[in-house]
């Protein structure tokens, strides 16, 4: 499970970064700040820090509300790089980024959280009906042992 | 519900007839459950072939193109694909939890929620198996719920 999350915030740090990269490449000099050490270990910092909270790109395609929370909450976060590194629309201040990041992270505890339960809550049923099964599993293997041993006939 | 039991020695083999006065869901469920009991799949182990009743196999895992038949004591081969024997066992208590294994419901000890929406099931014989995210809404209506 650890390795699990690992990858996907590594694969998402990868993924909102090259996005980045790629932007700071491809558009027009006045409309990007120049390119240096510095804005790119920025842009890195930030990219790792809202994957940190969200899941990896690949969760679009899967299925759930969740997925698709984290997902935007990983996408606003990369908004919010570009916006700040890329365009440089947003005065870059580590005060409004560490407040922005812990947001998303707060956010993402949250809603974990709220997804935690609803799955303990979908667990405790489930269980309940597999227990059941497996009572009725059981009786239906000691019927049909005590047929084999000739109880039927008698 | 009645039922009645007839010997006769015309017959070759056993006849089951069920006669109700319309259909509903627990005849449907009577009916699959019968097909249940009628279903063999042919396992492979040194270089023999088993008939298995499907209610001794714990769960059907895909491995490399090979799939697997998990029985309590052995592990036998199937030449059989896993979207076959899905297709196979479909209304039984087996159920697909994920890209490559379709569990057997009956078998099935506790589910616990795991990170990202997917459960972890312990077997009776301590073993445990993901139910992939994708397949719990399945996994939910095998069960019922």
């Amino acid at each position: 499970m650890k390795h699990d999350l690992f990858r996907q915030c590594l694969i998402g740090t990868c993924i909102s970064f090259s996005v980045e990269l790629l932007a700071f490449s491809l558009l027009p000099d006045p409309l990007v700040p120049a390119l240096n050490r510095t804005t790119i270990l920025q842009t890195f910092v930030i990219c790792v820090c809202c994957s940190i909270g969200a899941l990896t790109p690949f969760a679009w395609i899967e299925h759930m509300i969740k997925a698709y929370l984290l997902s935007a909450i990983q996408l606003l976060s990369v908004l919010f790089g570009m916006g700040m590194f890329v365009f440089d629309l947003i005065p870059f201040d580590w005060g409004v980024a560490v407040t922005i990041i812990i947001c998303c992270i707060v956010i993402y505890a949250l809603c974990s959280l709220s997804f935690a339960r609803k799955d303990e809550q979908d667990a405790d049923l489930i269980n309940q009906h597999l227990q059941k099964r497996r009572k009725a599993h059981m009786r239906r293997k000691e019927d049909v042992r005590q047929n084999d041993m000739g109880e039927w006939e008698s | 519900m009645k039922l009645k039991m007839e010997e006769s020695a015309d017959l070759s083999e056993i006849e089951i007839t069920v006669r109700y006065p319309a259909m509903n869901h627990e005849v449907k469920q009577l009916y699959h459950a019968i097909q249940a009991c009628t279903i063999t799949l042919q396992g492979e182990k040194d270089g023999g072939s088993y008939p298995l009743s499907i209610e001794t196999i714990l769960y059907i895992e895909s491995v490399d193109d090979h799939t697997f038949l998990y029985c309590e004591s052995s592990v036998y081969d199937s030449h059989q694909k896993l979207y076959e024997l899905e297709e196979c066992l479909k209304h039984t208590a087996f159920v697909r939890i994920s890209k490559s294994c379709i569990a057997n419901t009956d078998y099935l000890v506790h589910v616990k929620p795991l990170f990202d929406g997917k459960f972890i099931a312990t077997l009776t014989n301590g073993e445990t198996l993901v139910i992939n995210r994708h397949y719990v809404k399945g996994f939910k209506e095998v069960l019922g719920l």
